[in-house]
């Protein structure tokens, strides 16, 4: 498609939306016209903890609503008049106001808080407070942030544009829909920081899902552990997790979504979901398919003034899946979910004109998931998840010819073709088998005490082929592998009665065994070494969380983690980075502490304050170390961090939410020694390069029920803006330091309206508004000012 | 807390980082006034990524840290010819491809005007060899091409394609060469995919090309003793002519890597001929080196002192640890082409792969070292062999120029 045709869709897409913004316009003043809302919240009078469930009925007109996970209920197209408003909810004793609406100029009375005091009967027994989820997440002893998806799924938004808003979290992208992204939290990135949905491991030993592939829609929430992260969660990252939560669907759902994008970017989805419920079936399934030329001009970061387009990056995935849950057999689910993912990806040059290399892979999976409570035995509750994966994956670099900027042609190094510089051509048709297998236990020991014990297991065995790479080399360079861990934890919680305290204490056992082959890599010699290892090590970490006043509280947190290095990183490439079975783990010391208040669900603002500070320790770093004609990981590094952050969060008014977060991490290299020597180390003391030290986001967001008339409608206006401080992309050793990342500041606007009830989403989203020039590492140039628009039907 | 408070607080905060701020300027000038060159290399956390700095010193002697230094692409090459200094675009992907050449102003002993020339990207240009002030060679090691420069104008005039005489692949690794009698006299170092002499073709190859009309005449090939890798392209030096006009060349063989295969040495071209002299070929690697029980099993570098004396730093494969990227395995020597010997030099620690220039200053010799507990420049007086440490770096010292 051309890029005029591209433009005129958006264009047209563009103008529909206006169309539906200027005939809203002209419908408010006829639903302005004598039509009221009321709106409240219902808690426990003692607790002060939202009702969730809680009924407000208006009986003379038979009008009423439900409150929601956050106690909160609303109440719309009243008349002018007087009512008798019911509130009342099982355990409690009911309550009648009286109430008269209208005699003046508002047309919502809001902020009605209603308390409701426990029956006796109910304060003898054991009270089950109904928490939303998110709060029970940032309640939890760890440190934790929670994004609730709730608001923004409707969004052109994706899960980076999220992440990146949020406390302590930065994003690497090489830019472009589907370039490698990697999170960093804390400073910390890659395999350091695990990447869980619904707390499975998808970063562990394998690497077909990317934190941009789940489609927006389909997250309840996402999680942030920092510094802690949960034993049940299995594998081995240290630095913190990811957890994106899947929604759980009403009994029928259907969810359709198409997006168009700047630079012929297209996203669709669709999603579905049966539950017949006589027969304790839940049926659904779903997709998405992703495409997009990627095409944005960028200034050659090597050339000043050297425009380019990328041609190159062209970039598809195609997600199938379905699921199948069985919930009326001895198991309380038992759940099947086979899925297919499809991924191309073009590879995208900066320093030279690429054409033709490229990335392919296809993933099918089956995962299996059990969940039994009183298993065996009463307070005992399994919960178990198996994955299969069957992958294939390749690199296709073959082209005889190779071109700069310029349109200059260059020969390939091989015979046999390769444009990327690595002096091979490339066809690999690889293959790995990989098995993950997560077993918890949980036992409620009482009210007050409870322990859990969980293990993740994982099987990789991998298949390398490549014949050409093989001609090109004159030797065989890659080998069959089997690679498998097992990370065991035991988890025990104590809270008091009161709720005061809670702490959790963990600890952890990693077993990991590799079996291959390996090759010198120089020369053509036909050598082969066995390569067979087996490793374990422990680590451990507590959490404690004091409740100082029923809104605020205290946390801390020690942890003593291991990573176990990747099959990446103990193999090397077979080509440049040579194997390093030796490897040791990586381990981290951190200290966390952090302050909490919290009025969500109590008070009409929501406002959250929260500052955490912590210390991290990283040791046995694993280190890409290049030499003379090769490269190898080593465990060399040693690097000190401490970080504070601060974030609050509110309704500053009843339509206009707000947040701002300031992160400020001071990582530094604190090796006494060069690497292999008594070599005082030249940058102990110096700040980590290529890792931001000073961020701030900040945003607003308007939200207006039938703002443009109407009914059913909800229109939201939000405001992100993003600021990174310049930053070095090497060791700050003089003045004159030429290579930085340079500061950012980017704002994006995002527009969208609800029609039915939140059926039919309509939204639109600029990024980068300001058309900032960014830049990701020093060189990696990221899209300028760009634009989206998305529809969306939801059948619930 | 008030809301309005509160609002202000997030609309102060975002005209804050919103504001701009000048970025710090870009200063060209480096620091530091002298007459010697230095450049030390310091590596990123993450090992693959690093950058060097290039700055004049006045003396060899104490410690210096980069502070005044002009940053360079990572391990980037420095070539010097009288008064101009040419900073080559690093190896890899990460840096830009620019030739930067710095005038060196001897009055105030500081470097002063800068010109670029853009090179093809990832073309293995690392060094140039001036034939006059409007011409010089620049081979490009994975292009396999010479690229002929005006070095004034900083402008491309021709160039020379070695594809033709590439052994298995398209690029024949032009490497360091050296002009003679009107011949520039190029060493091929044919090497394959690992960067490795072809275990098939394990020769030294020489184009010499006529430096009046740039067109090879021919090339020759050492294909006797056994001796492959003439030269390395990022190291001066080791292509050199003796006081008979005699051109020797080393050579680096598989840098002690491939066990069976340890021959390193030294091959001649004699004065007046064009043809290698076979009887004056020596394969180092079967001589014990006098003061130790180890036998070279690579060349890394070279400097030729006079009087068939030349300062080397050899691999020895028996000390190369765990990892040979980071262990120091590379010993400093005096070998002796005419009696045929190799002698440790005492007191220069053994260094890593990085840190192996050596140059020629006032009747010393001048090795750049990063060993196991001492890093910077050592000091050989090639009279009396007294060693001395004489200056201490910040990262790995890997070039000096004395101007």
């Amino acid at each position: 498609m051309s890029l005029q045709n591209r433009n005129s869709k958006i264009l047209y897409i563009s103008s529909i939306i206006i169309y539906l913004f200027i005939s809203s316009v002209f419908s408010t003043s006829y639903a302005q016209s004598g039509l009221y809302s009321l709106t409240g919240t219902i808690l426990d009078s003692y607790t002060n903890e939202p009702l969730v469930g809680a009924t407000v009925f208006i009986k003379d007109i038979n009008l009423g609503a439900a409150a929601d996970e956050n106690g909160f209920f609303r109440l719309d197209n009243l008349k002018e008049g007087n009512y008798k408003v019911n509130f009342s909810f099982v355990g409690y004793e009911a309550k009648t106001k009286s109430i008269s609406i209208g005699n003046t100029n508002v047309t919502e009375f809001t902020d009605i808080v209603i308390k409701l005091k426990p029956t006796a009967e109910s304060l003898e027994q054991v009270t089950i407070i109904a928490k939303s989820k998110a709060r029970k997440l940032r309640e939890r002893a760890m440190p934790i942030s929670v994004i609730s998806m709730n608001s923004l799924n409707g969004t052109v938004n994706s899960v980076s544009d999220v992440l990146t808003k949020t406390v302590g979290v930065t994003l690497r992208s090489s830019g472009g829909i589907g370039g490698a992204t990697r999170v960093s939290l804390r400073g910390l990135e890659g395999k350091r920081i695990g990447f869980f949905i619904d707390e499975t491991p998808m970063n562990d030993q394998s690497d077909f899902i990317d934190i941009n592939d789940i489609p927006i829609e389909m997250i309840d929430r996402i999680e942030i552990y920092k510094g802690v992260v949960p034993a049940k969660f299995g594998g081995s990252a240290m630095g913190g997790a990811v957890n994106i939560v899947i929604k759980e669907y009403p009994d029928k759902y259907l969810d359709v979504s198409y997006g168009l994008e700047s630079f012929n970017t297209h996203k669709s989805q669709l999603v579905f979901k049966r539950n017949i419920k006589d027969k304790g079936i839940i049926l659904g399934g779903g997709g998405g398919f992703t495409y997009s030329d990627n095409d944005y001009v960028m200034e050659s970061p090597y050339t000043p003034g050297l425009m380019i387009k990328r041609e190159h990056d062209k970039y598809k995935k195609l997600l199938i899946g379905g699921n199948v849950k069985f919930t009326k057999l001895w198991f309380d689910e038992i759940e099947f979910e086979p899925s297919y993912v499809r991924t191309y990806k073009q590879i995208q040059g900066i320093i030279k004109d690429v054409r033709k290399a490229e990335t392919h892979s296809d993933a099918i999976l089956l995962a299996n998931n059990l969940k039994k409570k009183d298993f065996f035995l009463p307070g005992l509750d399994l919960d178990m998840s198996t994955t299969f994966a069957y992958t294939m994956y390749g690199l296709v670099d073959t082209a005889r010819y190779w071109y700069d900027w310029y349109g200059n042609e260059f020969s390939s190094f091989s015979i046999y073709g390769g444009e990327l510089g690595n002096r091979y051509a490339s066809d690999s048709h690889n293959k790995k088998i990989s098995f993950f297998n997560k077993l918890n236990f949980e036992y409620i020991i009482n009210a007050n005490h409870s322990l859990s014990f969980n293990t993740f297991f994982t099987l990789a065995n991998g298949y390398p082929k490549n014949d050409i790479q093989e001609l090109s080399m004159g030797k065989v360079m890659v080998f069959d592998s089997k690679m498998r861990s097992l990370v065991a934890g035991i988890t025990y919680d104590a809270r008091t009665t009161d709720d005061k305290l809670l702490n959790s204490l963990t600890l952890r056992y990693y077993l990991y065994s590799m079996d291959t082959k390996k090759t010198s890599i120089y020369g053509s010699g036909d050598k082969v070494f066995d390569v067979n290892l087996l490793k374990n090590d422990v680590g451990f970490s507590d959490a404690i969380r004091y409740r100082i006043l029923p809104d605020f509280m205290a946390k801390a947190s020690v942890a003593y983690d291991v990573r176990v290095p990747s099959e990446s990183e103990l193999l090397g490439d077979g080509y440049a980075v040579s194997a390093s079975e030796n490897l040791l783990p990586e381990r981290n010391t951190s200290v966390n502490l952090g302050l909490l208040y919290d009025l969500t669900g109590k008070h009409s603002t929501n406002l959250q304050v929260e500052l955490n500070g912590y210390y991290m320790y990283l040791q046995n770093m694993i280190r890409y170390t290049k030499g003379l004609i090769g490269a190898q990981y080593q465990n060399f590094g040693e690097m000190r961090t401490l970080g504070i952050e601060f974030e609050t969060k509110a309704d500053i008014f009843k339509f206009l939410y707000g947040y701002v977060n300031v992160t400020y991490q001071d990582l530094r290299d604190v090796r006494k020694y060069e690497d292999s020597s008594t070599v005082p180390n030249s940058t102990r003391g110096k700040r980590m390069p290529n890792i931001p030290y000073f961020l701030v986001n900040g945003g607003l967001e308007f939200h207006k029920e039938n703002l443009f008339g109407g009914r059913g409608q909800n229109t939201r206006v939000l405001a992100d803006c993003s600021f990174i401080e310049e930053y070095f992309y090497d060791f700050e050793v003089t003045a004159n330091q030429k290579r930085r990342i340079p500061r950012s500041f980017t704002v994006d606007l995002t527009f969208e309206h609800s029609f039915f009830n939140n059926t039919l989403f309509i939204s639109a989203k600029v990024r980068n508004l300001t058309n900032a020039k960014v830049l990701s590492e020093f060189n990696r140039p990221l899209p300028g000012r760009n634009f989206g628009v998305k529809i969306r039907y939801v059948l619930k | 807390m008030n809301k309005k408070v509160l609002l202000a607080a997030i609309l102060a905060v975002l005209m804050l980082v919103g504001c701009k701020k000048d970025p710090i300027d870009d200063i060209d000038v480096p620091g530091g006034k002298g007459n010697i060159l230095l450049e030390t290399t310091v590596k990123n956390a993450d090992g693959i990524t690093g950058t060097s700095y290039i700055q004049l010193i006045e003396s060899i002697n104490g410690s210096v840290d980069n502070s005044n230094g002009i940053q360079v692409g990572f391990a980037s090459s420095v070539t010097v010819e009288d008064d101009e200094i040419f900073v080559f675009p690093s190896w890899g992907t990460d840096d830009n491809t620019n030739l930067v050449k710095y005038k060196y102003d001897a009055k105030k002993q500081v470097i002063g005007d800068k010109q670029e020339l853009e090179l093809p990207p990832n073309s293995g240009a690392s060094h140039l060899i001036k034939v006059n002030d409007q011409k010089a060679y620049l081979p490009c090691y994975i292009l396999g091409k010479v690229l002929v420069i005006n070095p004034t104008a900083m402008e491309k005039i021709g160039e020379i394609d070695l594809s033709s005489y590439a052994h298995g692949d398209l690029s024949a690794e032009p490497s360091y060469g050296i002009i003679r009698d009107g011949y520039y006299y190029l060493p091929l170092n044919q090497l394959d995919a690992t960067f490795m002499p072809y275990l098939d073709y394990f020769q030294s190859d020489v184009a010499i090309i006529d430096i009046n009309t740039d067109k090879v005449v021919k090339v020759i090939s050492e294909d006797v003793s056994n001796l492959a890798f003439p030269t390395r392209p990022l190291v001066k030096h080791m292509i050199f002519k003796t006081e008979q006009n005699d051109i020797y060349i080393a050579c680096s063989g598989t840098f002690g890597f491939i066990p069976t295969l340890l021959n390193n040495g030294f091959i001649c071209i004699p004065n007046g001929q064009t043809e290698f002299d076979i009887s004056r070929s020596w394969d180092i690697s079967e001589t014990t080196i006098e003061g130790t029980e180890y036998k070279p099993s690579s060349v890394f570098s070279s400097r030729y002192l006079g009087n068939g004396k030349v300062a080397a730093y050899v691999a020895i494969s028996e000390l190369m640890g765990d990892n040979p990227y980071s262990s120091k395995y590379t010993m400093a020597v005096i070998i002796d082409l005419n009696e045929k010997t190799i002698k440790a030099i005492d007191g220069i620690p053994l260094t890593d792969g990085h840190s192996i220039w050596i140059e020629e200053h006032n009747g010393l010799a001048i090795f750049t070292c990063f060993g196991d507990s001492d890093a910077g420049v050592f000091t050989y007086n090639i009279a009396t062999g007294e060693v001395q440490k004489t200056l201490s770096t910040a990262g790995n010292p890997i070039f000096v120029h004395f101007f």
